[in-house]
């Protein structure tokens, strides 16, 4: 069953360790990726996606730490593997995608070399047989003429181009996983549907999974298959996109997507819910939503929801605790 | 191969230690190179106390600084302005070239036309007639008592030798005539030049054919300039050079402390003393109207308020012997009876001021060179420090040695530390003329608004001329005495020789600092 | 870029004739060199003659002005001191200062980076505070003083090293050089440590400090995150990124190190335009001086232009088309 699986998360915690002890920023979070899925991670600015992401690649930069959980690729579990073979998994079975093209290329090299290095260091290619790898993934992300532009920098590139190129390194051994960390926030907004449909696009074609971490409600909606809805460091809902935003089941999902009719809008703020998300080390006692939860209770105040799975979701919510999934009265 | 190699080798390297060691090589070192080798191209006392030993005069000193016949045999003075020399005649130069009454004849006219740094020191020259090839006879323009003085620090060039690499001139700064002296010599002195890199090193080897019998032992002189004192030290202490000529007084101890090492001491001519403006009739900024250093009561005051054994206890470490006289006392016509210092009384000091008129003080401005004479800005300010006890603010203005050879007798100092040897010629004259006589177009350069006494002026006109050594010392004891007297000067101290050395070297260290090195011995 | 390089030596002429203008202006004040000509026995007379033929009793703007009509036909007058042509005397200094500078450079450079590395990469290790703290040190104690402990220790006390000179060299053409040569490699060991322990640690912190910037940037991260080796990351990532602000300021310090060199060459008697120099103001030899100034004003706008240069060479963004 689990090898199927491209990527399996169980209760995966992140923790901060600073001078007045440790601060949890992510708790518990378990999700799975099929291959060639999209699973969109979505929530509000400081809700712990990005932590979570960096964690799949084990690029988690200190003081923050792994505290719990297990991360398994293809069946492999890979956060506890020693740095040298987690180093040697990015890039050939996990890549990344970051927010900003425009500094994720190192300036002094042409896009060209930075190929070449990054397939040569995870296949065990010849230097021409690397460049012509380099030149068909150039073409594969839609760069016209790659053998003119294969000596280029990086700044005779714009950034639609230049995320495209990151795109290329992302793919150039093949990964299983792709993590996506807001890949389209720094774009124009024609270009963002661009680089999505690039991006649907190697999901289908190599099979290769992708964590698409956004903020971005319209973004989940152009390729996500399934989203992961998180607040305050813990997932509140997973579920099948159509489902999550026609038919949200947590009231957050819901102040999330259902209040306002337009599906382009931003999640980063919540306007129509009072309050803000708490960040790291202030989360309340029990649902940590409760304080801004319009249909909370006092049970709401005292327990932490535990996550309900349904057939195709979760659900974390003591309004579901009775064992019926239905969603609740609004 | 290699076992069998290695005892071969070892032999060899074994060889060539046991040649150098057989070979004494005396190794020196100096805070500067010698400009060039020519001994015509700068009048100036450093290069020649070096180039003594690959040139020479028709006459030169000897180790007590007397003088005794080198390339003439014998002299006479046939009239009073005429003076013949009869030439060595078994003298060669260092390439083989005979030396002749042309090359005297030559090294007049190169060294004594205008133009030349030594055209002054030959002024008193008219004529060089050649009698024949080994006799020579001078005609010069008037009596004159130091012609032998002079000789012995003129150097005689081959003529041929000369015409031949293009260097018959000495200097001329506009062109390049100089530059083809800068890496050779050929003298006919007790060692000729082997190697010269300026700046770098220059290596003389012991002339064989010396006309002169050999007292030396040494086989080879490295002579390299060590611009930094400490690094110059370090070079002895680390057994990397034998000889250091004037050791940084600092360093003495430390080079005595140490096994192996000497410092070899001797008096030097040189003394020092404090000159200044007697004729303006302003001293400016001194706060008070008029010149106070026109009274000699002043002049006896400030005289009066140096502890002279002050300065040789703490600052000279003893290497020093406080005079009342410009006249060390190793100097020819060296009067012991007038060698009387006013006495160290800040008390009759301050009497002595109130009395000119000076009872409130004033401020002196003292110029004082940094690094021309041994320990002089210690010495400046120890000065100004006695000076304020009797009521002057001492000024004190720092200034370079060029600053300050440019500036003294240029009149811009009022007040100034000097020191003086009469060097080359070693006669109480040359000090005189220099520094006591009143400043005329040839004479007095050093004594810019200075000391001035008519009679005095005359008498040294007449010391220039009086070959009679009683009534030569007459008028120099009168001259010091007046000067004295009348305090034109403010007399500190003569300095000590402190040469650095290993004991394998015996040196002499004679009054004028010239490295005699044919006198020299290596054990 | 043939723009860049006219534009360039158009200010180094500018900047040598300043410079020089500057020189003659300060001559008046340094004294003069008739003293050391002549003797301190030459008449007040004999003195102002010298100076007439020399040319000090002119204005100083006249004097400027003969130096410059000479200067441009490439005769920069004779040395007072050395009595040879300035130019073919600076010349036969210039090797040994160049050697020594080039090899603190390299020295600098070779040991200077890779502590800056380290201390970039393990900042809070001991060994790199360790690094920090000598560092400190290399950066305030004064060149004579090192140059001095060096010659106490390894001359005077272990004998190993001469305390002067630069050994025997080899003349190729009119460059002379020490390393072709055991003595002259060993003479050179405490001249170069001496010069270079200053640069070092400057290299160093300058290293440290811009890696740690470079290494939050988002092309590290990604670069890591396409699971580079850490060395690749380091070197051919990071490190690469750091050095522009390093090429910068090794290029004004090679112009310091020459100046620098003086106080080195001094200590060492090391035969360079340095010593040379000194001995020059010594003796108010202004031939020597006008050429030195001048020539170090090319000096400094020469490396200038070989820094933007390497600019060209490292940073892509800085080209055209
Ligand atoms: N180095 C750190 N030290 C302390 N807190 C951190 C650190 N990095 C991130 N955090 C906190 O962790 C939380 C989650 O951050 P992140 O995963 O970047 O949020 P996002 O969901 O916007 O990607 C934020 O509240 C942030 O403040
Ligand atoms: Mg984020």
């Amino acid at each position: 069953m689990t090898a199927a699986l491209a990527l399996d998360v169980r209760d995966l915690s992140i923790v901060f360790d600073t001078r007045r002890g440790s601060m949890t920023a992510v708790q518990e979070v378990s999700f799975t990726l099929a291959r060639g899925e999209v699973l969109g991670l979505v929530g509000e600015s400081g809700a712990g996606k990005s932590l979570t992401g960096n964690a799949l690649i084990g690029l988690l930069q200190a003081p923050g730490r792994i505290a719990g959980g297990e991360v398994h690729l293809d069946g492999q579990r890979i956060d506890a593997l020693p740095p040298e073979a987690q180093r040697r998994l990015r890039g050939k079975r996990i890549g990344a995608i970051f927010q900003d093209p425009l500094t994720s290329l190192d300036p002094l090299m042409t896009v060209g070399a930075q190929l070449v290095e990054t397939i040569r260091t995870h296949l065990p290619l010849s230097a021409p047989a690397a460049r012509a790898r380099a030149m068909d993934l150039l073409a594969e992300v839609g760069i016209a003429d790659p053998a003119g532009r294969y000596g280029q920098y990086p700044h005779q590139f714009s950034g639609g181009m230049r995320q495209r190129i990151v795109i290329a390194l992302a793919i150039a051994a093949e990964p299983d996983v792709i993590v996506a960390d807001e890949p389209t926030t720094a774009l124009d907004v024609s270009v963002q549907a661009q680089i999505l449909s690039l991006l649907r696009r190697l999901a289908r074609d190599h099979g290769t999974a992708i964590v698409l971490v956004t903020h971005d409600m319209g973004v989940i909606a152009e390729i996500a298959d399934r989203v992961a809805v998180m607040y305050a460091g813990r997932i509140v809902e997973i579920g099948p996109v159509t489902e999550v935003l026609h038919a949200a089941r947590h009231p957050y999902t819901a102040g999330l997507m259902g209040l306002i009719p337009s599906l382009s809008r931003r999640a980063d703020r919540l306007p129509q819910i009072a309050g803000s998300m708490p960040r790291p080390g202030q989360w309340p006692v029990g649902c940590s939503f409760h304080p801004r939860c319009p249909s909370a209770g006092p049970r709401c105040a005292a327990d932490v929801p535990r996550p309900l799975s349904a057939d195709d979701g979760m659900v974390a919510c003591h309004l579901f605790s009775g064992g019926t999934l239905s969603p609740p009265a609004p | 191969m290699k076992l069998l190699f290695k005892p071969l080798i070892l032999a060899a390297g074994l060889a060539a230690l046991g040649t150098v060691a057989e070979a004494n090589s005396l190794r020196f070192a100096e805070s500067q190179d010698v400009a060039s080798m020519d001994p015509h191209a700068a009048r100036d006392d450093f290069a020649l106390s070096l180039l003594c030993n690959v040139y020479e005069g028709l006459v030169r000193w000897n180790a007590d600084l007397e003088l005794e016949p080198a390339l003439a045999e014998s002299w006479e003075v046939i009239s009073p302005t005429e003076w013949k020399f009869n030439l060595r005649k078994d003298v060669t130069f260092h390439n083989g070239n005979p030396f002749t009454a042309d090359d005297v004849i030559f090294s007049y006219h190169r060294a004594g036309d205008t133009g030349s740094p030594f055209a002054g020191l030959l002024e008193p020259i008219a004529e060089v007639v050649k009698v024949d090839d080994h006799t020579v006879i001078f005609k010069i323009k008037r009596k004159y008592a130091l012609l032998l003085n002079d000789f012995a620090g003129w150097y005689i060039m081959d003529k041929e030798f000369q015409e031949s690499i293009g260097a018959e001139k000495p200097l001329d700064l506009m062109s390049n005539a100089g530059g083809a002296m800068q890496t050779q010599a050929n003298g006919t002195g007790p060692f000729k030049l082997m190697e010269r890199q300026p700046d770098v090193k220059t290596v003389l080897a012991a002339n064989p054919d010396w006309w002169d019998e050999r007292k030396h032992n040494l086989d080879e002189i490295v002579y390299t300039p060590i611009t930094n004192n400490a690094t110059r030290v370090a070079a002895l202490l680390s057994g990397e050079v034998d000889f250091i000529r004037n050791a940084p007084p600092q360093d003495l101890e430390r080079i005595e402390a140490t096994p192996g090492m000497k410092v070899m001491r001797g008096p030097h001519l040189r003394t020092i003393f404090y000159g200044m403006d007697q004729q303006s009739d302003t001293l400016e900024g001194s706060g008070v109207e008029g010149n106070p250093l026109k009274s000699p009561a002043v002049r006896q005051a400030i005289a009066m308020s140096i502890d002279i054994e002050g300065i040789k206890r703490s600052i000279m470490r003893d290497n020093s012997n406080p005079v009342a006289t410009q006249l060390a006392p190793q100097m020819p016509f060296y009067d012991a009876s007038l060698d009387v210092r006013f006495p160290y009384d800040p008390e009759a000091a301050k009497a002595l001021l109130a009395e000119a008129g000076y009872a409130e003080g004033f401020t002196l401005p003292i110029t004082c060179p940094t690094g021309a004479f041994i320990n002089d800005e210690q010495i400046c300010q120890a000065t100004a420090g006695m000076l304020a006890k009797i009521g002057i603010t001492a000024q004190l203005n720092m200034v370079t040695p060029v600053q300050y050879d440019a500036g003294l007798p240029a009149g811009d100092f009022d007040f100034y530390m000097l020191g003086w040897a009469g060097l080359p010629t070693i006669d109480p004259y040359n000090i005189f003329s220099a520094t006591v006589h009143s400043p005329t177009g040839d004479l007095g350069a050093w004594n810019p608004n200075g000391y001035s006494n008519p009679r005095v002026d005359e008498l040294i006109i007449l010391i220039g001329e009086e070959t009679d050594l009683v009534k030569r010392q007459e008028m120099i004891s009168e001259v010091v005495k007046t000067q004295r007297d009348e305090v034109g000067k403010i007399m500190l101290h003569q300095q000590f020789l402190t040469w650095g050395m290993t004991d394998k070297v015996n040196a002499i260290v004679p009054g004028d600092e010239y490295t005699r090195f044919w006198y020299y011995t290596m054990n | 870029m043939i723009t860049l390089v006219l534009r360039r030596l158009g200010s180094v002429l500018l900047v040598m004739l300043v410079v020089s203008g500057m020189s003659f202006l300060i001559f008046n004040y340094l004294g003069d060199p008739v003293n050391n000509i002549l003797g301190v026995n030459a008449s007040l007379n004999e003195r102002e003659e010298l100076r007439r033929t020399l040319g000090l009793d002119q204005p100083s703007y006249v004097q400027f002005w003969h130096f410059l009509q000479r200067a441009v036909v490439g005769d920069f007058g004779i040395s007072y001191r050395n009595r040879l042509p300035v130019l073919e005397l600076i010349l036969s200094r210039l090797p040994a200062t160049v050697e020594l500078v080039m090899c603190a450079t390299v020295l600098a450079l070779g040991v200077g980076i890779p502590m800056g590395v380290y201390c970039a990469l393990r900042p809070k290790g001991a060994f790199s505070r360790l690094l920090q703290m000598i560092s400190l040190v290399g950066i305030s104690i004064p060149q004579f003083l090192i140059g001095m402990l060096l010659i106490l220790i390894f001359s005077v006390e272990l004998r190993w090293l001469s305390a002067f000179g630069r050994g025997e060299v080899v003349q190729i053409g009119w460059w002379s050089t020490g390393l072709l040569t055991d003595s002259g490699r060993k003479a050179l060991i405490m001249p170069v440590i001496t010069l270079a322990v200053f640069q070092i640690s400057m290299i160093m912190r300058l290293v440290q400090g811009e890696m740690q910037e470079v290494m939050r940037a988002d092309f590290i991260k990604f670069a890591r995150a396409r699971g580079l080796t850490d060395r690749s990351v380091h070197l051919r990532h990071a490190l690469r990124n750091s050095l522009l602000p390093v090429v910068t300021v090794v290029g004004m310090q090679i112009g310091s190190l020459i100046a620098f060199a003086i106080v080195c060459e001094a200590v060492f008697q090391w035969p360079g335009v340095g010593l040379l120099i000194l001995q020059a103001i010594e003796y108010a030899d202004f031939p020597v001086m006008a050429a030195y100034l001048a020539m170090v004003g090319f000096g400094f706008a020469m490396i200038n232009l070989t820094v933007d240069m390497i600019y060209l060479f490292i940073d892509p963004r800085m080209r055209r088309g």
